[in-house]
């Protein structure tokens, strides 16, 4: 039991960042209907600038906001200076323009701060060796108590602007048909852009609290994250917000079990096959995932 | 993309698209529902305003043409043994060759039989560990390896081409990464077969005593290119006659709409399982070259991450997708990139201020890379050899013969649709003239 807990509390809070990732991900995909390849990245860079705030004397949390206002302009412009106009005339184009930017970032965020080796990162949450709470044996740092709380705060806020708002409201129209919302007077150009923006502002969310967990920040650091955070999308059905969390939290849970409960199989160096396994399964059972809507397709 | 529209329809309308532009797509724009227009109108305007030459597919002036063209290649290809290079100097030509192949290998998937792979990395990563262990491991002769490399590969291909079977789009994408993510962790996992994180050390190729050169590092570096450039060859040659082949119009038949190729009689499963196994044969030959280049094994090599994976992607796109000679060109551009970047610190006509902000900063080639992949989408999706042909286009333009045997004269119409496939880069091809919607 005591091991079970265990897991799932590491679990957790791996999963609570592929969710992160992953929510940006659903985000864009509802939007644009483009699997932005570039989310981890876009995280990986904000997590540069909170860093690079942070050493310059601007407390961590700050530094993490501000990080997020970046982010959202890095997303929207992303959207409205590359994505938009390469899909108006070939998506194919889209998609390599994505992985274009994924690489590109990847370079980016070495290259503007002059980083060959991780930075040392500070923590966002309570992280001396005594601070966690014991829960039938198993420890639970405050820190991986914190980073749940993150997600479920960012969900909520997410919940409310999607549903109680009126820009959710052309959001969610734009999604369900993009066609049509224009003609009833939603700018439809904006609210993309605001959607990319907002994807990425959660993936800053989620940058920060990975550095903040690793204790530094390096290019290579969303690389392996935003693969099982696809997973977790596709998972969760790649256009349902509430997929993506429950999606996140299983296959963060799900990994750290198989982890540890077979070491000498897979180990911590195959928990990636988990999430390959996963796409796999969902793929041949069950395309549209969990919560997904499903698509008919014309022939 | 339309929101209301699935990734594969819009993959499918996506490739509609770019082969409105040869004029044989045989969707029509009403019924697939891509309404994309014809690009380029402008080009048509400017080309007939300078009434660029004819000349007939198949006429003494296109057979020159090609040979002049075949000609330059060669001396290209050739020219290095005759110019005194240093070692090192032919160690960039050979990562140029690598490079080209394993886009080569790409393109073969992706630009002919529109499956996107993003796992490249991974056959790379299998051919290079193949050739290593088998030389390490069992005492195997350099050359015996290749073989087993590419057998190894085209059957670990064609096993991730049967999953690949009912994926399109962004979800083969997806598998495909999941392989690129998994080959490093593998490696590192099974570290009494591949070395783990240390690696395998000591990978040399000697040449062979026919060759008569010595075991001198120039002379390994050349005997080395000569290998790299024979496979680069084979592996144009196959991709090549496959795309020319029954097999290769199939390919493209089943990349454009899958299910009017099914319909016609070709047997998707077989033919996208089969290109993806040869695809991942061909980059496991380049890997193989590779690991004997670099002369260790090292799950840490960028090349054998899904960074790697990219650049191969992102070199063929550069160099032209669908297009024979684009990997090649593209992996050109993208050594010289490198080279250029990594030479600016101490280029003169640079301000001291310049030099000062980029010494010491690395990863500048793949900033200014993936910048260029991102304008090169806005400008030319077709990549530089495409962007080369559009602009030969103004000045030469190859008329396809028809059927009938008549034909050439009145090919402003619509002969042009004759030719399904983008022609090779020697052929200054009409194949690509945009359609001009008819009279």
């Amino acid at each position: 039991m005591q091991r079970f807990l265990q897991y799932l509390f590491d679990g957790l809070s791996s999963g609570a960042i592929y969710a992160l990732i992953a929510l940006g991900l659903v985000i864009v995909y509802r939007g644009t209907g483009h699997l932005n390849f570039a989310q981890g990245e876009m995280a990986m860079i904000s997590a540069f600038m909170a860093w690079w705030l942070s050493s310059n004397w601007v407390p961590i949390w700050v530094a993490v906001g501000i990080s997020m206002v970046f982010a959202f302009g890095l997303g929207a412009i992303t959207e409205g200076l590359i994505i938009r106009p390469i899909g108006q005339r070939s998506q194919f184009a889209v998609g390599v323009a994505a992985i274009g930017l994924l690489l590109g970032l990847n370079a980016l965020a070495p290259f503007a701060w002059k980083v060959t080796v991780p930075e040392a990162f500070g923590s966002l949450f309570p992280k001396k060796d005594t601070d966690f709470a014991r829960i039938g044996g198993a420890t639970w740092r405050y820190e991986n108590i914190g980073v749940l709380i993150c997600l479920l705060v960012v969900a909520a806020l997410l919940f409310l602007l999607f549903q109680k708002t009126k820009l959710g409201l052309a959001m969610r129209a734009v999604a369900s048909n993009a066609d049509s919302a224009p003609l009833a007077g939603i700018k439809r150009g904006r609210v993309l852009m605001i959607s990319w923006g907002l994807a990425a502002a959660v993936g800053a969310v989620g940058g920060g609290i990975v550095a903040s967990l690793r204790g530094n920040v390096d290019p290579a650091m969303m690389l392996a994250i935003f693969f099982s955070a696809t997973a977790a999308a596709m998972l969760g059905g790649f256009d349902s917000l509430i997929g993506a969390v429950v999606a996140g939290l299983a296959l963060g849970v799900m990994e750290n079990m198989v982890a540890g409960y077979l070491p000498d199989i897979i180990g911590q160096e195959l928990k990636g096959s988990v999430s390959l396994l996963i796409i796999l399964a969902v793929l041949l059972f069950r395309p549209s995932g969990l919560f997904g809507s499903r698509r008919v397709e014309r022939v | 993309m339309g929101v209301g529209r699935s990734p594969t329809e819009a993959l499918t309308c996506e490739w509609n698209e770019r082969f409105r532009d040869d004029g044989a797509s045989a969707s029509s724009p009403g019924v697939d529902g891509c309404g994309a227009q014809p690009h380029g109108g402008n080009d048509v305007a400017f080309a007939k305003a300078l009434k660029p030459i004819r000349i007939p597919q198949g006429s003494r002036a296109h057979w020159v043409l090609r040979l002049i063209g075949f000609g330059a290649i060669v001396y290209l290809a050739l020219s290095p043994f005759f110019r005194n290079l240093k070692a090192n100097e032919y160690g960039q030509l050979i990562d140029i060759l690598i490079l080209g192949l394993a886009a080569t290998s790409l393109n073969l998937l992706v630009g002919f039989t529109g499956q996107i792979s993003i796992g490249h990395s991974a056959f790379f990563g299998i051919g290079a560990y193949t050739t290593a262990i088998l030389m390490h491991n069992y005492g195997w002769e350099p050359q015996w390896t290749f073989p087993m490399a590419v057998l190894l590969c085209f059957a670990v291909g064609v096993l991730v081409g049967i999953p690949a079977l009912r994926l399109t789009g962004i979800y083969l994408s997806l598998v495909t990464l999941a392989l690129a993510q998994l080959f490093p962790a593998l490696v590192r996992k099974f570290d009494n077969l591949t070395g783990g994180s240390r690696g395998i050390q000591n990978l040399r190729y000697d040449p062979p005593s026919w060759t008569g050169l010595s075991r001198s590092t120039l002379d390994r570096s050349i005997w080395l290119y000569a290998v790299a450039l024979t496979f680069m060859v084979i592996g144009y040659y196959v991709v090549r006659n496959l795309v020319k082949s029954r097999i290769g119009r199939a390919m493209v038949a089943v990349r454009d709409n899958t299910t009017a190729a099914a319909v016609m009689g070709v047997h998707v499963a077989v033919v996208k399982t089969v290109t993806f196994g040869i695809s991942a044969a061909l980059c496991g030959l380049a890997g193989s070259v590779f690991v004997l280049r670099q002369t260790q094994a090292n799950p840490d090599n960028i090349y054998y991450t899904i960074l790697g994976a990219i650049i191969f992607l992102v070199i063929m796109v550069i160099g032209g997708t669908a297009s024979l000679l684009g990997p090649i060109v593209g992996a050109f551009v993208y050594y010289r990139v490198d080279e250029f970047t990594r030479s600016l610190p101490n280029k003169d006509w640079l301000p001291g201020a310049a030099k000062d902000f980029l010494r010491d900063r690395p990863n500048l080639a793949t900033v200014v890379f993936s910048a260029l992949l991102i304008l090169l989408m806005f400008v030319a999706p077709f990549g530089i050899v495409g962007l080369a042909k559009r602009f030969g286009r103004r000045f030469v333009v190859l008329v396809p013969r028809l059927p009938g045997g008549g034909g050439g004269q009145e090919a402003g119409t619509a002969p042009e649709a004759v030719e399904a496939i983008p022609a090779t880069p020697l052929e200054t091809a009409a194949s690509a003239l945009p359609t001009q919607g008819g009279p």
